[in-house]
């Protein structure tokens, strides 16, 4: 049995459903990431398991003792769940020190040493344990916020959207730290974030939602490249999606005669998708493999290191591709090029 | 290429920048040096008498005796109001209590009965209650409601995900109430407690009716006997000191430190907490608060109004206290509102360490109980302008001092609406400084300045003390016909006066708890 088990869980505010029967399992010591748009029920997921809000029907199980059944609950402050929310939510009114052992039962001098050992854990100088929160930067709090949820050595830690409220670098830089926090600790971590690169990113297992469903869950990279429908192949990054011919394990597309991957290899009409870096753009036919299609610039966007190009098809315009190339390849407006596919095309079933 | 070799050279002088500026800081600094009159002159008068004479006045029996009185008052009162206050908030705002919204509206509607008709409705009911308890009792029914406007305000506006974060980390229900809720309760409960303190040193009517000393009604009853005597000085010295006391345990215990909501975003909505098979039992505290604090009130007033019949409306007598109220209020409140003008504007518009200072005076000043200003009010009249003696300038600079935070609240709150960069648009147009000034925030800051004179003009209504002492000879306000009356044991004649003070107060308590409710958005 998994270390975190979730059956059939299901919660409504009102007429609106924000989990509509979920499955989910967690296992010891990994990192799951719940990604999903605003309002697909992800933070409601996390309220329930950490114990804020009770739920309507389903289970959910962690290490073996049921926290909810039913609509009868455990209430939060018997869970020893950590839970480090999206703006670090720590007590105004406390200092730094008074934060992180706010939730510790042990005696005055084991609960100082253990806050000055968490700063340093979490990266922050011990000298900051007299500060006020007001006084520091939005990715201290959240450090100080995971050193406080860490203090009581909680069995799961619950990250929401832990680093939304920080700038681009900072972010990066804060979910690496406590990332490597958790793992050293080897605490199961369950995140949730709309952040698609941040999910792929952090996670073991990702778990996709939509309107309060689970949608697919697995390693980021084969829910990435082999995503259940066109909406969560578009959620997780940029998508061709191509309307295709099924035989003999090839899809016929306008992209030519391309493998598809073993998933849904059935014969007739189908849906295929394609990740841009699967296209390979040449300027000219020499340099482009056999088979090459052929295409034109009608659109592109510096980015530095990388340019977007927009290609449309020359023997069918109303085919549209947006791949990314790099940016010394220097492709000009109406400019004829080459596609190439690499790999294999996902079929959705 | 450009050049500035051909421009005009300007021809008018640069107007010097921000020179409005300086003249509304004298004005502001002018009308602080008024205000702090009442406090100068205590001191001034100690001085005066010299230490031996003073302390022969000070330290004695008698004063030991009101200073034992106040000190007990003031222990017990303002924890059971604290007490009461925050446990009727917590049922209202937090709690799944039946019918929350209406008692919620009914817990602030005590403000609009005058603390004296408090007490003549408790001795219309049972009339052998006097001393301490009395005290004590119908102070915490009269002023709780002083601490339940700023604490239901802040239990609003907390932010439950703190809760839930404490409750993730181990708490029980009670313990996040103790270690999380009630530390982020600090300062209403402080800001309460002053105020209500402050009202328990400077209240005269409701403790004479009951027969119970404090320092005010000794002063008041010095003066009247012996008029101006040194000993009403240094009676009025002591009370001044516990006022510094009071606001200085205040300062100590707020310290610095604002509670600042950290995070961003909109806080979610707090999660109301199921009493369980306790919801119809807990209806019952609210019930006797409202019992007492309107019931008794609602009760007496019928009872006189009745037994009264038609003959206690004396409507020749009623009417001319009436207009006279009312010009008193309307004239007192305009004024209080015209000198909290210079120092609202210069809070919003040019905040500094001065504008903060002069603000702090002024609070200072109206914390000063009103027999303070009126005694120095009535000295210094008397001894340096004598034409001003009982004139209805000296009534209205005594109700400027004693008023002004409440305009000052409101004026500040619709100026900093008005964005600044209005007045710099209309200066961009074409306007003067002072025409941009008054066809934008004058005109945009216009409700919140009929609501400051709203408000000063009915805590002036409801104001005996000072208004008895230093009221020009033949003046007979509501309050101080409905004083007379009662002195008299007249009750049912002065039930009338007392019904139009609560009805003319109904307006301005429904303002405040229009405006609590507004702050927290909800």
């Amino acid at each position: 049995m998994s270390f975190v088990d979730i059956q059939a869980l299901r919660k409504r505010f009102g007429p609106v459903a924000a989990l509509d029967g979920v499955d989910l399992t967690v296992e010891r010591g990994s990192r799951t990431v719940v990604v999903g748009p605003s309002g697909c029920g992800k933070t409601t997921l996390l309220r329930l398991i950490a114990g804020f809000e009770a739920p309507d029907a389903g289970r959910i199980v962690i290490g073996g003792d049921t926290m909810a059944e039913g609509v009868t609950a455990m209430p939060a402050h018997k869970r020893n769940i950590g839970i480090v929310a999206q703006d670090g939510c720590l007590f105004p009114h406390l200092t730094v020190a008074g934060n992180i052992v706010f939730g510790m039962t042990e005696e005055q001098s084991v609960r100082r040493a253990r806050a000055a050992e968490l700063m340093e854990m979490v990266g922050l100088e011990r000298s900051m344990l007299s500060r006020r929160p007001d006084e520091l930067s939005g990715g201290q709090q959240q450090r100080v916020a995971l050193a406080r949820a860490l203090a009581r050595k909680p069995r799961l830690m619950l990250l929401d959207e832990p680093f939304s409220a920080l700038d681009t670098g900072l972010r990066a830089a804060t979910r690496k730290a406590v990332g490597d926090v958790l793992k050293a600790e080897g605490i199961a971590t369950l995140l949730v974030t709309h952040d698609q690169s941040e999910a792929l990113g952090f996670a073991d297992q990702l778990a996709v939602m939509r309107s309060g469903r689970l949608v697919q869950s697995g390693r980021p990279r084969d829910v990435y490249s082999r995503p259940a429908d066109p909406a969560t192949a578009a959620f997780l990054g940029e998508a061709v999606i191509l309307r295709a011919e099924l035989k003999d394990g090839h899809a016929h597309c306008v992209l030519g005669h391309l493998p598809v991957s073993a998933y849904g290899s059935s014969a007739g009409q189908g849906m295929i998708m394609l990740r841009p870096e699967q296209i390979n753009v040449a300027e000219q036919e020499s340099t482009a493999s056999e088979g090459a299609i052929r295409g034109r610039v009608v659109e592109t966007g510096f980015r530095g290191s990388t340019c977007d190009v927009r290609i449309v098809l020359r023997d069918d315009e109303n085919v549209v591709l947006n791949v990314e190339v790099a940016s010394s390849m220097d492709l000009a407006l109406g400019q004829e090029i080459y596609l190439n596919v690499t790999g294999e095309a996902h079929v959705f079933g | 290429m450009t050049s500035f070799a051909d421009s005009k050279p300007l021809s008018l002088p640069l107007p010097r920048f921000r020179s409005g500026t300086r003249g509304t800081f004298v004005l502001a600094i002018v009308i602080a040096f008024l205000a702090l009159l009442p406090l100068g002159f205590v001191f001034w008068a100690t001085a005066v008498t010299g230490w031996e004479a003073a302390s022969q006045l000070i330290f004695r029996p008698r004063v030991g005796e009101l200073m034992t009185n106040t000190l007990l008052l003031v222990l017990f009162t303002v924890p059971l109001a604290t007490l009461l206050a925050t446990a009727l908030a917590w049922l209202t705002e937090r709690s799944d209590l039946p019918f929350a919204r209406i008692w919620s509206a009914l817990c602030v509607a005590p403000l609009a009965i005058p603390a004296f008709v408090h007490s003549y409705a408790w001795i219309g009911m049972w009339p052998g209650f006097h001393g301490l308890p009395a005290g004590i009792a119908i102070s915490v029914t009269a002023y709780f409601p002083f601490l339940y406007l700023p604490i239901s305000a802040t239990l609003r506006l907390l932010d439950p995900a703190l809760e839930d974060q404490a409750a993730s980390l181990g708490l029980s229900d009670t313990a996040v109430f103790r270690r999380v809720v009630l530390p982020q309760l600090r300062l209403p409960i402080l800001g309460g407690g002053l105020l209500v303190g402050l009202h328990l040193l400077a209240e005269y009517g409701l403790y004479a009716m009951i027969r119970f000393d404090t320092f005010t009604t000794a002063i008041v009853d010095q003066f009247q006997s012996t008029y101006n005597g040194v000993a009403a000085n240094m009676l009025a010295l002591v009370l001044v000191l516990c006022c510094l006391v009071l606001l200085g345990f205040d300062a100590g215990l707020r310290g610095s430190r604002r509670y600042a909501r950290i995070g961003s975003g909109v806080a979610r909505r707090p999660r109301k907490i199921s009493l369980g098979r306790w919801r119809y039992v807990s209806v019952l505290l609210p019930l006797a608060a409202i019992a007492f604090a309107l019931g008794v009130p609602a009760i007496t007033l019928s009872h006189w109004l009745i037994a009264g019949g038609a003959e206690i409306w004396r409507m020749d007598e009623i009417g001319l206290a009436l207009s006279q109220t009312l010009v008193i209020c309307v004239v007192g409140g305009i004024a209080t509102t015209l000198a909290a003008l210079p120092i609202a504007w210069l809070s919003v518009r040019r905040p500094s360490r001065k504008s903060r200072i002069i603000e702090g005076c002024y609070y200072l000043a109206s914390s000063m109980p009103g027999v303070v200003v009126a005694l120095a009010l009535v000295t210094v009249t008397v001894r340096v302008a004598l034409p001003l003696y009982q004139t209805v300038a000296t009534i209205v600079i005594a109700y400027v001092i004693m008023f002004l935070p409440r305009a000052l609240v409101s004026l500040r709150a619709s100026i900093a609406q008005v964005p600044a960069e209005l007045e710099q648009a209309a200066a961009s147009l074409g306007r003067s400084p002072v025409n941009a000034l008054w066809s934008t925030t004058v005109r945009l800051a216009a409700p919140g300045a009929a609501a400051a004179v709203a408000l000063s003009s009915l805590g002036i209504m409801n104001e005996l003390t000072a208004t008895q002492m230093l009221a020009p000879n033949g003046t007979r306000t509501l309050a101080m016909a409905f004083w007379a009356l009662t002195s008299e044991i007249d009750y049912a004649g002065a039930a009338p006066y007392a019904l139009l003070m609560v009805l003319f107060s109904l307006p301005m308590t429904a303002l405040l708890h229009h405006q609590s409710k507004k702050i927290s958005g909800r």
